[in-house]
């Protein structure tokens, strides 16, 4: 049951980094690469959770699961502050 | 590009607050009437168009300063800049417009795509509207 | 070095909200709405993987809370493909 909603969280992330960074291609708004990028970050974070927590219960990822997430808000934060007009 | 009739106080005017044909049409839709009342249905029938659309951008053009919206679940909106100097800029683009509408829509599409509608427009899986 | 990465989470997600929400009232474009309640969301949900570390029998429902977030993302595309049908 835990995996099945730590699998739906990264499929999701997974969904909308390829949404945005499809349109970061299609329109080429800046913006849209930091989007992208952030739900990137959060998508390996769920995706580091599955294995954390559900395939290798006796290691301890938690440190570098946070890691892509706080760079991916950084990258976001950036870009919503200068990239949009 | 030969746009003589354009000056660059039009310019910096589509730059700023114009970001697409249709928002364009809106504007001075309504600027042709100031006392007539519009709602969104209203605006999308007359510029054939879908009235999410239209919503979307009354409520830009009147957070912008242009419009004044009587609010609530299904507004109407009319024509009412909040400045004198906006209401001539508008007069001026619809001058221009109507002397030069082909100069107009170019400037329109030179502009690069606005981040939010791009970023919007990016979760549509069946690709762009216009 | 966890925790200042938890908190450095929960004030990007924060601020991020923040800006979306912004967004929102300039565009009325309910997607902007959406992804900034979802931010904050996640936000809270940081929050208390800090707050209930010790309890490890909690850690699920607090993954359930992020699944909340995502859901309404997936609702948020979801809705303006209907809207875009339309």
């Amino acid at each position: 049951m835990a995996t099945l909603i730590y699998a739906l969280c990264a499929i999701t992330s997974i969904a909308c980094a390829v949404l945005l960074l499809n349109g970061f291609r299609r329109s080429g708004a800046r913006l849209l690469l930091w989007a992208g990028l952030c739900f990137a970050g959060m998508a390996l974070n769920n995706v580091l959770l599955f294995v954390d927590l559900g395939l290798t219960p006796e290691l301890d990822l938690s440190t570098y699961r946070a890691l892509p997430t706080a760079i991916g808000l950084a990258l976001l934060t950036y870009g919503l502050v200068w990239e949009v007009r | 590009m030969a746009t003589p009739n354009l000056s660059p106080a039009i310019r910096r005017f589509i730059g700023e607050h114009i970001d697409s044909a249709e928002q364009l049409d809106i504007l001075l839709l309504l600027q042709r009437d100031p006392t007539k009342q519009w709602t969104a249905m209203d605006v999308s029938q007359a510029i054939y168009t879908v009235p999410a659309s239209a919503t979307m951008r009354l409520e830009i053009l009147t957070s912008a300063g242009f419009l004044a919206s009587t609010g609530g679940s299904d507004p109407g909106y009319r024509f009412d800049p909040a400045s004198d100097s906006l209401r001539q800029q508008v007069a001026e683009l619809a001058a221009a417009y109507a002397s030069d509408r082909v100069g107009v829509i170019k400037l329109i599409f030179a502009k690069p795509p606005d981040p939010l509608e791009s970023f919007s427009d990016a979760f549509r899986f069946k690709g762009k509207k216009d | 070095m966890t925790e200042l990465l938890s908190g450095w989470i929960v004030a990007g997600y924060l601020v991020c909200g923040l800006f979306f929400i912004r967004f929102w009232k300039t565009s009325s474009d309910k997607l902007f709405l959406t992804f900034g309640v979802a931010f904050w969301v996640l936000a809270a949900q940081r929050l208390m993987l800090v707050a209930f570390a010790d309890q490890q029998g909690s850690a699920v429902y607090l993954y359930v809370v992020r699944l909340l977030a995502f859901s309404l993302i997936l609702l948020a595309i979801i809705n303006k493909n209907r809207e875009a049908a339309n």
